[in-house]
């Protein structure tokens, strides 16, 4: 799947980052970027509809982590991306199997990441 | 003692108890006698009659074990003596310690020693005593032991009839006492301890059936005693027959014997049986001074009277007949010799002691008696006439010289003569009445006029106040009576007067006294003649002369020879019948002298003054007037013949008086041939005793000169300086080492110490000298030699010879310099490891460290109390104790480097370990351990553990991450936003797009580096990581050259060097090399040193990019990358705008750039 053909589901509660990484992420060419601030909503939305990709910060503000649901969305065989303001290595040391990015996001970093999460390499290329 | 005539007492005493009194047996022992009473007494059968006394010499300090010891080897009851107890049949006996034990009656005494220690005889003294109340019912036994305690005693019970038993030597532990019994010759048995029980058992069943069977068989004793004369030549016969059949019952019983005719054959096949029944036939017991009183009578009464009867060139003689061993003959010699000394000018005295013992004499001469002497002799004379020898006293040669021993029998043997004294105790008490009568006889015989008798109390045969008067009665001193000596066997006639022959002249001159008679006597009186009473003319007148005629020869002056022959016949007879004293006889002479007829009248007179008057006249004319005229012719024929026959009456007379007179001299020759045998006795052992002592000296000279080598060639050897000084300090000898301190030589021997130069301080060696001379006490000092340079001991021993306690003094000196300096530097090391032992004590004490000591077992040498509380033990339960035993959680992680550092022998530091102990079991804790080697002889002896705990580090190392990490989180979240921001507003931004952009670049490239510290936990970071996200990334590896080492830069370096080379990339694509599509850029950084520290230079060189035409813009971006490198990293920046593209050269400070680094090799090596 190419991300041109990806409707993603973008969780992060910081508002403003929110606002400036969906705009980074229409212009890597994502087909839809679905929006929400919290975990609440990122449930509800992916229960309505299934994204085909997910980019997920891990700590919400009041709700604790997004590792779970992000998990539960893999195990429906979707690409998550974790972003987190941790150093990327000890996170995904820490939490095996899982790809992380790390904040401040950039599009080549996002790019880079939902490569090794499994999204095809190539259809986001002239967004960096 | 007892007392003369106990002996004859106790004999006659005990004859009668014999049969019912108990037999009592004094058994004496010293050293080595346990184990000889023991085996003794195990013999002893269940029930016997026997009392057994055991006398032992026992410390008086000690309670004895003996009884316990001996009861347990026998059933018989034993029994500790007290005071007053009775002697009963089937008992034993012992002596309490510290007491001397006596018999009286059947009753024993206990009293306290008079004598000190060592001095007391106890054995002696009981036997005694046993001797003088048993009699023949006693028995001596002596046992092991040294010295000779009970040879006294063993002689008194044989003396006494009783039976004597030694242990055999050989058997003895110690054989000075068995022997001592030996030597006094009156031991009837020698046996082994364990045999003595049943011989005496079986002796005393014999001797009692024996007694009464030859009591009334004369012919026996007869025989007996005739085979003792012919074996021994003395004839027993005449002694008392009680003591004759107690002794040969005794040597029957001894030998087994109970029939008579057994006993004479045993005498007759064994040669030496009559010669022990002999010796125990003359036992007899003496002792100096025996009977105190009488020798003090004899020496108030009799003593001085012989002394001072003689005079310095005379001679004393005294004849001790029977003087067995001595004592008796050296007695009286002692008190002879101490009066003369005592009135200074004494005559020589003679002191013969006979006896017919040859083994007593033999003892005798030796004149060496026991220690117990020094009970009988005074103590004055002891030191006076004895020496002290090892096993007691020696006669004196003072008074050995006085006395002379010789065999000789009183009864048998001619006697001495002249003599003063005839001293003779208790030997004729063994003699029957004939043999007691010969021997007054010959006494009185021997003695002077006026001489003395002194003989024993119980010695009174009835002929004695026939020869002898009382001179002290009561001590049996007598006085020869006056007048000659009956013969004994022998005549004894007076010894011819013959007169000297210088008193002739004396007489002759006599007769010419006075002129008158002198002419009377030449003129009118008829020729005369003087004789003396050898008929020898010792005058005549002159008329006298024609009768008188020389003949030729030598001229005697025998009447007889000097008157003419014609006369002679006449004279001859004359003579011959010569008249007694006052009378006169007359013989006639007719016949012709020188051819003249002439008658004679020869007048013979005897005068008073034993001459003779020979007077002769002529009475021619007066011829028929003489009667006998007639019978001139027959008469005188007739006369003739009665002449003759009275002329061999006169020879008869003078021969038989010739006889008399050669016997006399005879039996003086043989007495004196006596003496002389007995002085050549004496010669001869005085000889042999001389080639002993020769030899001996011999030896000892032998000895010396080897001593004297060894001593010589020690002196000559030793480096140790000594000096050896006399009284008087006067140098005697000195080693040749000595010479180093003193300055004598050879020539300097018998100068005074003082006069001697010395490196040293000569007054204290003199004054230390002078104590030890005078005190006799070792003296010690120290010295320094006069330069002060060397540190001496000084020892000073008193010099020690036989003769003085202190004869000069002996002193060393030992070199002591190194010695002393040796010791105070090891007294100041030893100090200095006191004080080091004391900090490195109170470091371990106090230091916050856990430390402890573990050997090469594992176990724990030492810990401190840090150690302690981690461990949660006490200081005290380690020691010994194993790591593993201790703290058995962490053994697993202590040991391995304590068995890495006993192997490797190198320290292992720093290595953490964590886990519980029991001090703390809920927590886990964690330490920081070193492990070092304590060396020792180049090996490890043991491991030193330094224990820090750094668990609350750890805990704040933790905690610090986690704080870190947030901030980093919360850092990147707000560049997140401020990112989001200027993102937004580029994106709506119409104008001045371009400054957004590069905003937005410059804090991505901001993020982006710090993203690279975060990751090394804002450590450090590698200059590539740096660099090529920058470059490489953005831009392309073809575009982008990148060469320099590999260098790890802080955080702060890092922050500059990311904003400047940002800065150098951003505006090299607004106007560089990055603008156009061929510009290139070189990056290239070194580490140098141009003298000023280590510095990094990082140089960038753009090429290929559009021309640069003249200075480059000052714009921010150049303003940044300055103010950065020069203001942030105090380095340089040096732009160089050349025409084919910027050349900027940064140069900072690489210690700068490293401060503060952490370790991320391994972090960032990903």
């Amino acid at each position: 799947m190419r991300p041109s053909d990806c409707a993603l589901l973008y969780l992060e509660d910081e508002i403003i980052v929110a606002l400036d990484t969906a705009q980074t992420l229409e212009d890597m060419g994502f087909a839809e970027v679905r929006l929400v601030h919290n975990l609440r909503r990122a449930r509800s939305e992916a229960e309505a509809k299934l994204p085909d990709c997910a980019l997920l910060d891990v700590n919400i503000a009041g709700e604790g982590l997004s590792i779970e649901f992000g998990q539960g969305l893999m195990a429906r065989g979707i690409p998550v991306v974790f972003a987190s303001g941790y150093n990327r290595h000890e996170m995904e040391a820490e939490h095996a199997g899982l790809v992380f990015v790390e904040k401040p996001l950039s599009a080549a970093a996002i790019a880079d990441a939902f490569d090794r999460a499994g999204l095809a390499p190539g259809a986001h290329g002239q967004g960096g | 003692m007892p007392q003369d005539g106990d002996v004859t007492a106790a004999e006659s005493d005990s004859a009668a108890r014999e049969g019912s009194a108990p037999l009592i047996i004094g058994v004496g022992a010293s050293a080595g006698g346990l184990e000889a009473f023991q085996t003794l007494l195990s013999h002893l059968p269940e029930r016997h009659d026997l009392a057994l006394v055991l006398v032992q010499h026992l410390d008086p300090d000690h309670e004895s074990l003996l009884p316990e010891l001996l009861s347990k080897r026998t059933h018989t009851p034993v029994q500790s003596i007290t005071d007053g107890m009775e002697v009963r049949p089937g008992n034993i006996y012992l002596i309490p310690p510290g007491s001397s034990l006596t018999l009286e009656g059947d009753r024993l005494r206990l009293q306290a020693f008079d004598s000190p220690r060592g001095l007391r005889r106890p054995i002696d003294r009981f036997l005694v005593s046993l001797a003088q109340s048993a009699g023949a019912n006693a028995t001596g036994i002596i046992l092991s032991g040294t010295g000779s305690d009970g040879a006294v005693g063993v002689k008194a019970i044989k003396e006494a009839g009783g039976l004597v038993f030694v242990q055999d030597p050989k058997q003895a532990k110690y054989d000075g006492m068995p022997r001592s019994a030996l030597a006094t010759g009156a031991v009837d048995l020698v046996l082994p301890s364990s045999e003595m029980v049943d011989v005496l058992n079986d002796y005393y069943n014999r001797r009692s059936g024996i007694e009464p069977s030859i009591r009334n068989d004369a012919e026996f004793i007869e025989r007996v005693a005739k085979h003792v004369r012919y074996r021994t030549g003395h004839d027993f016969s005449h002694y008392k027959e009680g003591t004759f059949l107690r002794r040969l019952a005794v040597r029957m019983s001894v030998l087994g014997i109970d029939t008579p005719a057994a006993y004479l054959k045993e005498l007759i096949d064994n040669k030496a049986e009559a010669g022990r029944l002999f010796r125990d036939l003359l036992i007899n017991v003496t002792a100096f001074f025996r009977d105190h009183e009488a020798f003090e009578a004899l020496r108030e009464n009799v003593i001085p009277k012989i002394v001072q009867s003689r005079d310095r060139d005379e001679e004393i003689r005294v004849w001790v007949p029977g003087c067995s061993t001595g004592q008796e003959a050296y007695s009286i010699a002692m008190l002879m010799a101490d009066e003369a000394r005592r009135v200074d000018a004494g005559p020589r005295i003679a002191v013969f002691g006979t006896d017919i013992d040859d083994d007593a004499l033999r003892v005798a001469r030796r004149g060496v008696y026991p220690n117990a002497i020094a009970e009988e002799v005074p103590a004055e004379y002891l030191e006076r006439y004895f020496r002290p020898t090892p096993g007691g006293y020696e006669v004196a040669p003072t008074l050995r010289d006085i006395v002379r021993f010789s065999n000789q029998s009183i009864v048998k043997d001619p006697p001495f003569s002249k003599i003063d004294l005839v001293s003779c105790r208790n030997v004729t008490i063994y003699f029957d009445q004939v043999l007691q009568d010969l021997a007054i006889r010959v006494f009185h015989y021997a003695l002077r006029e006026d001489g003395f008798l002194f003989i024993g109390p119980s010695e009174n045969p009835p002929v004695l106040q026939r020869y002898f008067t009382d001179f002290v009665a009561g001590a049996r001193i007598f006085r020869r009576r006056a007048g000659p000596a009956r013969p004994l066997n022998l005549p004894n006639i007076g010894v011819p007067t013959i007169t000297p022959v210088g008193q002739r002249d004396a007489m002759a001159s006599e007769f010419q006294q006075r002129s008158y008679e002198q002419a009377l006597l030449d003129h009118h009186v008829p020729p005369y003649i003087v004789l003396n009473l050898s008929n020898e003319v010792i005058y005549a007148s002159d008329g006298a002369a024609r009768y008188l005629a020389v003949k030729p020869g030598a001229t005697k002056t025998g009447v007889l020879h000097l008157i003419r022959p014609e006369l002679e016949g006449v004279a001859r007879r004359l003579v011959n019948l010569a008249p007694e004293r006052g009378e006169r006889s007359e013989r006639e002479y007719q016949g012709e002298i020188d051819g003249k007829p002439v008658r004679l009248v020869l007048t013979l007179e005897r005068l008073e003054d034993d001459t003779t008057l020979l007077v002769l006249r002529d009475y021619l004319d007066l011829r028929d007037d003489r009667p006998g005229h007639g019978e001139a012719d027959d008469g005188g024929i007739t006369d003739y013949v009665r002449d003759l026959e009275e002329q061999l009456d006169g020879a008869r007379q003078t021969i038989r008086t010739t006889v008399e007179e050669l016997e006399t001299s005879n039996e003086e020759l043989k007495s004196s041939n006596e003496e002389m045998m007995s002085m050549n006795e004496e010669l001869q052992s005085a000889n042999e005793e001389l080639s002993t002592i020769n030899e001996e000296l011999q030896n000892k000279v032998a000895e010396l000169n080897e001593v004297n080598s060894d001593l010589s060639n020690f002196i000559h050897s030793t480096r140790i300086p000594t000096v050896f000084l006399d009284e008087d300090l006067r140098l005697r000898s000195f080693t040749p080492e000595a010479q180093t301190v003193f300055r004598f030589v050879e020539q300097d021997k018998g100068r005074r110490i003082d006069d001697i130069g010395a490196d040293i301080d000569l007054p204290t060696v003199v004054r230390l000298s002078q104590e030890v001379l005078a005190t006799g006490q070792a003296q010690e000092a120290e010295l320094q030699t006069a330069d002060g340079r060397a540190e001496m001991v000084l020892r000073v021993l008193p010099y020690r010879t036989e003769s003085a306690p202190v004869a000069g003094v002996v002193f060393t000196l030992t070199d002591v310099t190194e010695l002393r300096a040796g010791a105070r530097e090891i007294e100041h090391q030893r100090a200095q490891a006191q004080k080091n032992l004391a900090e490195i004590e109170e470091l371990y004490r106090v230091s916050p460290q856990a430390m402890a000591l573990i050997d090469r077992d594992m176990r724990f040498l030492r810990v401190n109390r840090r150690m302690a509380e981690i461990d949660g033990v006490s200081i005290d339960e380690h020691f010994g104790r194993t790591v593993a035993d201790v703290m058995p959680r962490l053994g697993d992680q202590m040991a391995p480097p304590v068995r890495e550092v006993f192997e490797r022998g190198e320290p292992v530091l720093d290595r953490r370990i964590s886990g519980h102990t029991e001090a703390h079991p809920e927590q886990e804790r964690v330490w920081e351990v070193d492990w070092y080697p304590i060396m020792e002889h180049g090996a490890v002896r043991a491991v030193g553990v330094n224990v820090r705990d750094v668990t609350h580090q750890a805990d704040m190392s933790r905690e610090l991450q986690r704080v870190m990490k947030e901030l980093q989180h919360r850092v990147k979240n707000m560049l997140s936003n401020v990112l989001a921001l200027v993102n937004r507003a580029r994106r709506e931004a119409t104008t001045d797009v371009e400054v957004f952009e590069t905003l937005a670049k410059r804090i991505e490239a901001l993020a982006n580096t710090h993203k690279l510290l975060t990751t090394a936990n804002w450590g450090a970071a590698r200059i590539r990581d740096i660099l090529e996200p920058e470059l490489s990334a953005v831009y392309g590896a073809d575009r982008v050259r990148l060469r320099g080492p590999d260098l790890l830069l802080n955080a702060r370096a890092t922050l500059s060097v990311g904003m400047a080379i940002h800065e150098l990339a951003t505006n090299a694509a607004k106007y560089g090399a990055f603008s156009n599509a061929g510009g290139t850029v070189a990056l290239s950084w070194s580490r140098l040193d141009e003298g000023e520290g280590e510095i990094v230079r990082m140089v960038w060189e753009e090429g290929g990019g559009p021309e640069v035409s003249g200075q480059g813009r000052q714009g921010f971006g150049s303003q940044l990358i300055v103010s950065t490198i020069e203001g942030g990293l105090e380095g340089r920046v040096e732009m160089d705008w050349r025409r084919e593209g910027l050349r900027c050269t940064i140069e900072f400070d690489y210690d700068l750039a490293r401060e503060n680094l952490l370790d991320v090799s391994a972090d960032a090596a990903e």
